[in-house]
């Protein structure tokens, strides 16, 4: 049987490299809902500068202005860092500091008035029940171990030194905690299988907000 | 982004906002095309919610001996109580009007129509104000004093984050600079009086919050608050 041997025709038509098309920038969604979030504290906001964004990476892509599709992510984080920043620095009107003519209490602009972590609106209320009875079930020393972590900000060394175990052990405890952390947050599904993930984000819950100062 | 915990770790970083500008745009740039990344940090962020609205749950060991001391603390105070004054209480009770949960609100602003090196300092430290993180915003609005940011602003959020740090003595200090400047501060005189009130409450002086809580303009939106208050401080000096 003679050996088989392929041949490259270099004058064969190549397949197009395929261009990034509206569904794979719908799938950046729930990343960018983050970004906007983060920078702009106020979820209607940000879901105006997502769409802004989105519309402007379609147009840009059209334009052939993406080379390589790889970095669609990348290219699409920066519209979203851009897009954000032009939101904020257009909010002059905000900010009548150099005026003497009435009072500019900080209670009287609400257009972006934060005050818990913006990135909580992005919780639904069922992902944070669901995190709260399962961090509640955690043994106290786990508990303590995240919280030295992600409350108090501790750096690893630190949080072991303040507990006084190994690094490593430190380690594997932390990991093992939030595994059971996630799996909770993510429902019944494992991390890795997760579906919908960040697209699947719940309408962001801002009657569960206190976006007032009112101490009373 | 290969190593997946390094991933997460920056993940975390990322929701706790304790990457630099740069790092935070680099992780922005992998996380948008990153579904496992962009739940982590939705993760964090709830996780952070929880733990703030969660008590601090001890070991069961340590439980038993803190309900064992404790129940044995009230037995000695309560004798002490009986042979003692006064004052303590009084104090006690100041200081338990002093306290309050939430910080004055930062709101955004943007003071000039070019990004200065001190605005991005205050950018920043505003940012971890709005985060709860207010040990690092009191340094940062430092910083962005000493790099020439607006004055008063800073000074305002500045004191409040020493406030919300557990730094009464420091907070009513700058909050009274504030104060100082009068008309140009116009817009937060009433909070910088109402937040040095509860900051001199917190120290104990009932005598001089009054004198704050007199000067809030009643009209104001915290003319409410200040005269409620002002009526249960005064109400514990008199006994």
């Amino acid at each position: 049987m003679p050996p088989t041997v392929t041949v490259s025709d270099s004058t064969a038509p190549q397949p197009e490299p395929t261009l990034p098309q509206a569904a794979d920038l719908e799938r950046l969604r729930g990343g960018l809902r983050i970004i906007a979030m983060r920078a702009l504290g106020d979820a209607d906001v940000a879901e105006e500068a997502v769409q802004e964004t989105l519309t402007r990476a379609l147009v840009a892509l059209a334009a052939g202005r993406l080379d390589d599709s790889a970095k669609l992510a990348a290219y699409v984080a920066g519209i979203a860092r851009h897009v954000c920043l032009h939101w904020l620095r257009d909010r002059k009107d905000t900010v009548p500091l150099d005026e003497s003519d009435g009072p500019t209490s900080t209670a009287r602009h609400p257009q972006l008035q934060t005050q818990f972590d913006p990135l909580e609106a992005l919780i639904s209320a069922a992902e944070s029940e669901r995190l709260r009875v399962a961090f509640r079930s955690l043994p106290a020393a786990d508990q303590r171990l995240l919280r030295l972590c992600f409350h108090e900000d501790r750096s690893s060394a630190e949080v072991a030194a303040a507990l006084g175990e190994p690094s490593d052990r430190v380690r594997k405890r932390k990991s093992r905690a939030l595994d059971r952390l996630r799996r909770a947050f993510l429902g019944s599904e494992s991390h890795e299988t997760a579906k919908g993930g960040t697209d699947s984000v719940a309408p962001p819950m801002l009657n569960d907000r206190k976006t007032g100062s009112d101490n009373g | 982004m290969a190593d997946p915990h390094a991933e997460l770790d920056l993940a975390q970083r990322y929701a706790a906002g304790t990457l630099s500008a740069a790092e935070a745009a680099a992780f922005e740039d992998h996380m948008v095309g990153c579904e496992r990344c962009a739940t982590e940090v939705r993760l964090t962020a709830g996780l952070r919610r929880v733990m703030r609205e969660t008590p601090v749950a001890l070991p069961a060991s340590t439980a038993r001996r803190v309900r064992w001391i404790a129940g044995a603390a009230m037995l000695l105070a309560a004798s002490i109580a009986t042979f003692m004054l006064m004052p303590g209480r009084r104090d006690t009770e100041l200081r338990a009007l002093g306290s309050f949960a939430e910080p004055p609100a930062f709101v955004g602003m943007s003071v000039r129509a070019l990004p200065q090196h001190a605005d991005s300092l205050f950018a920043d430290a505003m940012a971890a104000y709005v985060a709860r993180r207010y040990d690092a915003a009191a340094g940062g609005l430092r910083d962005a004093l000493t790099a020439g940011v607006d004055s008063i602003p800073a000074t305002f959020f500045m004191a409040s984050a020493e406030l919300m740090a557990g730094n009464p003595r420091v907070a009513e200090v700058a909050y009274a600079r504030v104060i100082v400047a009068g008309e140009a501060a116009a817009g937060y005189l009433p909070e910088a009086h109402l937040f040095r009130a509860r900051a001199l409450l917190q120290l104990g002086r009932g005598a001089e919050a009054l004198t704050d809580l007199a000067a809030v303009d009643r009209d104001s939106d915290r003319g409410a608050a200040a005269a409620a208050l002002a009526d249960s401080v005064a109400r514990v000096i008199k006994r």
